[in-house]
């Protein structure tokens, strides 16, 4: 086995709590985290992230852009249209789940999450 | 887990802020759709981050708040008065039950109860066809909103895998006989929205895993064109997969359960007939040709650590501040280029009475321009040390040139600085309305309390501690200011009463005024209530001013009843103290049946302030620069003798009164001289704009100090608001000019309607 | 530097090297890569891979080219996609696959 590449992670939050949990899961988790506190913040994080991130999770519900904003305008970047986007929201019903998957969302995870789903769910559509 | 849960609270007092505002918003008429999304997510937000740490209380009310508000928000009903009303309850609850999840007092079930049911109400009346079904979603948390508390363990690196279904909760059926086949064939748009056919098999290996099984995994490669004919986007390979009996179709289902509409996929039970029928089913390659075992997969945990950390926006400066009990010890803010205080009463010498949050949340960019300022200082410091090494004239001019240009630095590091702790006063001033609402319901008013300039911004450890003294004003002013609905009514009122309390940037000061339009102060009842407490003897004379001011003597209170809101030992007098600790004092002015005006002015910083250094009688004394409107020489023509013995001047027109400082400061003995002719005069104003002129005997210089209480290290002493040490080590006391015009026109009253207001001290 | 379609594989010419990861967005990239391979006549050097996803899976098994000392997840994901003989059989030299 050769040495194994960090997997750098966006995530979309504006509620600085769920920012910061997700950091000390997906640190402790040993992946490598960029963030953004909104839509408009999260693409301009993915735009000028280097390296890019190797998936994003963002949040639905956001003030100024919000997730599904946030899928659409990945999905026409060129760079960009095949990256994996898990939404992560407390939302759970169905019309939200919908249309964030006709959005082109990779996956859908409920919050309050743990450690250990947050993981799985990353791995699911990264590794 | 602590650090995030000390944001999470942080988090909550900001989300807070963000629910008043725009229930506020609400309630004044405005319904833009942002507003009451913002409201929502507030909400929303604080539900997310508790149902994070497991607060279950907090996470149940919110939730029934949070269905509420998605009536409103999907226009089910309208934000009619009795809806905010009931928001605006439920935010008071919501709050205290962060407080409580904080460690603070438990919140009483029955309000909770109360509030739940009406939010419930709320929605259930809103929508006829929905009542029902409203109902019972309000009250019920769906099985998939149960709080998961973190935890933070390691992951283990063979940690138990998940189904792959993203709504993790479903619990293995129990094993079936027969093995389950899978087959799938993934589209083209699986791999468009960033999934992958890899990630359904390590979905169904995970199942496996999960039952200590394997999978047995078949591709079929009968599609792939040859390289040349291959388009790189387009899906050709499907698969088949074998998975272990005790696999359930509903787990199995679950992997395709997002992507079900990107992939044609069946489920099998083995031997069974065709168990879950699900999209037309690709023709089944025979098991016979499994090629490959699946090993428990290794090696797909997460990558090893090494994170780097990124910058979010609004920078948090978590650095806990000094308490405000050594006010020099740290600089105040003061908005870029405005001049400081006039008076620093001994500032802020109280010790905080409870513990003051310890950090605070600054705009990157104020961060930035410190940032850029200190660049600069070490340039010019590295430039003053070089030139210091030159001994010829050029280089010591130079040297004087750098040094100049440190100043002004120095002076911008300190706007700088002081623009980081600067803060809106919004914080505070959106708590009053839940003062106001409290108060109001408790004594059966309708007041609707107005806010205006909400983002002046003043130094922080100030802005904390306005909240007592505003609160308790506030409570004043619905207590005895505003009178009952059916006196009002009565004097050609409207029954709702209204009370404005406003802050705004005043000659270097910020004002905060309180405004009611109650009855105003019954000055009658005042003077016999002060009275009959021995406040003051039965034939005292005194002015409007004076028996408004009565208010503010120790145990003093005029409601006929003592209510159970303003009685309780916590009197006028204590506001004053802490707004004279706050280096300002109270003004009142009343209109007998029109209302109440309270006002004062704060120091934008309770550290620095520029001066003019003068002396009087030998002492060198600091008047703050913010209150001097002028300097002259005084021509003995325009100055009138009255018959007290003191002395008016006519400055343009205008008469104010003369104030010899060193007589009024008691520094000399000797009487003024009889000709002020040639004397050097300071005109000075007070916040309110009242004016006096000060007889020095000489203006020497401008400067900045930095302030030291004179009350904390001696006591207080009239006219004097504070202490500083000069450039040569001196001692010097700096003035405190409202005082000094306050004495002034108390002794002479040249406009009575102007400075009535002045007379608080 | 062409060489000669008629020998197999040799030494002399060096391997193509693969990105480290094969995912959907390097397809075009990988395919670029096997074509250049093929017209070279030369293997592709899979010790480098960590990450294979469908549609690469798609390219490498399309052209037939011989993968070079394939690494651990190389290994690991032709076993996942079930198949894992594709490793292990010596590739003729011809793009057509023998099922």
């Amino acid at each position: 086995m050769t040495e194994k590449k960090i997997l750098r992670v966006l995530t979309i939050d504006d509620s600085r709590t769920m920012q910061g949990m997700l950091r000390k899961a997906l640190e402790e988790a040993g992946y490598d985290v960029i963030q953004g506190g909104d839509g408009i913040e999260g693409i301009e994080v993915l735009e000028s992230a280097d390296p890019p991130p190797n998936v994003i999770i963002t949040d639905i519900n956001m003030p100024r852009m919000d997730g599904f904003g946030v899928i659409e305008a990945v999905r026409k970047m060129p760079a960009f249209k095949h990256l994996p986007i898990i939404v992560l929201t407390t939302e759970s019903d169905p019309e939200k789940k919908a249309r964030a998957r006709a959005a082109g969302a990779t996956g859908w995870i409920i919050k309050p999450f743990s450690s250990d789903s947050l993981v799985a769910a990353i791995r699911r559509v990264t590794a | 887990m602590d650090d995030i849960l000390q944001i999470f609270f942080q988090e909550c007092d900001e989300q807070l802020q963000e629910l008043e505002r725009g229930l506020s918003a609400l309630s004044d008429g405005e319904s833009e759709h942002e507003t009451v999304n913002a409201v929502f997510r507030a909400v929303h937000s604080i539900k997310g981050g508790a149902a994070s740490f497991g607060l279950d209380n907090l996470v149940r009310f919110a939730h029934v708040f949070e269905n509420s508000l998605d009536g409103l928000r999907s226009g089910r009903f309208a934000p009619t008065h009795d809806v905010v009303k009931v928001f605006l309850k439920a935010m008071d609850v919501l709050s205290d039950l962060v407080n409580e999840a904080r460690g603070g007092a438990t919140v009483d079930s029955a309000r909770v109860a109360e509030s739940h049911a009406e939010l419930a109400d709320i929605s259930g009346t809103g929508s006829n066809q929905n009542a029902s079904q409203a109902a019972t979603t309000e009250d019920v948390i769906p099985a998939d909103f149960s709080p998961v508390p973190m935890d933070f363990e390691p992951v283990p690196a063979d940690f138990e895998p998940v189904p792959f279904d993203f709504d993790f909760g479903e619990e293995e059926a129990p094993p079936a006989a027969a093995s389950l086949l899978v087959t799938f064939r993934p589209h083209d748009a699986l791999y468009e929205r960033g999934d992958d056919a890899r990630n359904i098999l390590i979905g169904l290996a995970d199942l496996a895993r999960e039952c200590d099984g394997e999978i047995l995994t078949t591709c079929d490669r009968s599609a792939l064109p040859p390289l040349a004919d291959l388009l790189p986007d387009k899906s050709y390979l499907s698969w088949q997969v074998v998975l272990p009996p005790a696999v359930s179709e509903d787990n199995a289902n679950a992997v395709f359960d997002w992507i079900s509409e990107d992939c044609d996929f069946s489920i099998v039970r083995e031997g069974a007939e065709a168990a879950a029928p699900q999209e037309p089913t690709i023709e089944q390659p025979e098991p016979a040709e499994v090629v490959a075992v699946i090993p428990p997969v290794e090696d797909h945990e997460a990558p090893p650590p090494a994170p780097t950390p990124s910058v979010a926006h609004p920078v948090q400066i978590l650095s806990p501040l000094p308490a405000p009990a050594t006010p020099d010890a740290h600089p105040g803010p003061s908005p870029a280029g405005s001049a400081a205080s006039s008076t620093a009463n001994g500032a802020a010498q109280t010790a905080a009475r409870k513990p003051e949050q310890a950090s605070i949340r600054v705009d990157l960019h104020r961060i930035d321009d410190l940032m850029d300022l200190v660049g600069e200082l070490v340039i010019a410091q590295a430039a003053i040390e070089s030139l210091s090494r030159r001994t010829d004239a050029a280089g010591q001019h130079e040297l004087v040139q750098s040094i100049s240009s440190m100043q002004s630095l120095t002076r911008d590091i300190q706007d700088a600085v002081m623009a980081v702790r600067a803060q809106p006063v919004r914080a505070v001033f959106q708590r009053m309305q839940r003062v106001v609402r409290e108060a109001s319901s408790m004594t059966h008013k309708d007041i609707v309390l107005t806010l205006e300039g909400e983002d002046t911004e003043v130094d922080r450890t100030l802005v904390e501690k306005l909240t007592d003294p505003l609160t308790h004003m506030l409570r004043n002013a619905v207590d005895h200011g505003i009178e009952s609905p059916e006196a009002r009514i009565a004097a050609g009122k409207p029954a709702e009463g209204h009370i404005v309390l406003s802050a705004e940037h005043r000659s270097g000061r910020i004002l905060i005024t309180i405004k009611d339009d109650g009855a105003g102060i019954n000055r009658q009842r005042v003077f016999e209530t002060a009275v009959k407490r021995g406040v003051i003897p039965a034939d005292a004379v005194l002015s409007d001013d004076e028996v408004n001011n009565l208010i503010f003597m120790p145990g003093f209170s005029t409601a006929a009843q003592v209510s159970n809101l303003s009685g309780r030992g916590v009197g006028m007098d204590v506001v004053k103290q802490a707004i004279q600790s706050l280096g300002s004092r109270i003004t009142i002015s009343s209109i007998p049946g029109k209302g109440t005006t309270f006002g004062f002015s704060l120091p934008l910083t309770l550290a620095i302030l520029d001066g003019m250094l003068i002396s009087a009688s030998g002492s060198t004394m600091v008047i703050p620069i913010s209150s001097v409107i002028e300097t002259m020489i005084v021509n003995q023509s325009d100055v009138y003798a009255l018959p007290d013995g003191s002395n008016v001047i006519s400055i343009r027109g205008d008469c104010m009164p003369l104030i010899p400082l060193a007589t009024v400061l008691k520094l000399s003995n000797s009487p003024p001289p009889d000709s002020l002719d040639a004397s050097v005069i300071l005109v000075v104003e007070n916040e309110s704009g009242a004016r006096a002129a000060l007889i020095v005997d000489e203006i020497r210089d401008q400067t900045q100090v930095v302030i030291k209480s004179i009350e904390s290290n001696y006591r207080q002493i009239f006219g004097v608001s504070a202490a500083t040490i000069l450039g040569d080590g001196s001692v010097s006391l700096i003035l405190d000019v409202s005082a000094l015009v306050a004495s002034a026109i108390g002794h002479i009253d040249i406009k009575p309607s102007n400075i009535r207001a002045e007379l608080a001290a | 530097m062409t060489a000669d379609v008629e020998t197999p594989p040799s030494p002399s010419i060096a391997p193509v090297p693969l990105p480290e990861r094969l995912d959907t967005a390097t397809v075009e990239v990988l395919k670029g890569l096997v074509e250049q391979a093929e017209a070279t006549d030369c293997a592709l050097d899979a010790s480098g891979v960590a990450y294979i996803g469908g549609l690469c899976l798609q390219v490498l098994l399309a052209s037939g080219r011989p993968l070079v000392a394939p690494s651990e997840k190389v290994r690991e994901a032709f076993a996942l996609f079930g198949v894992s003989e594709f490793l292990s059989e010596p590739p003729t030299s011809s793009s057509e696959l023998s099922v």
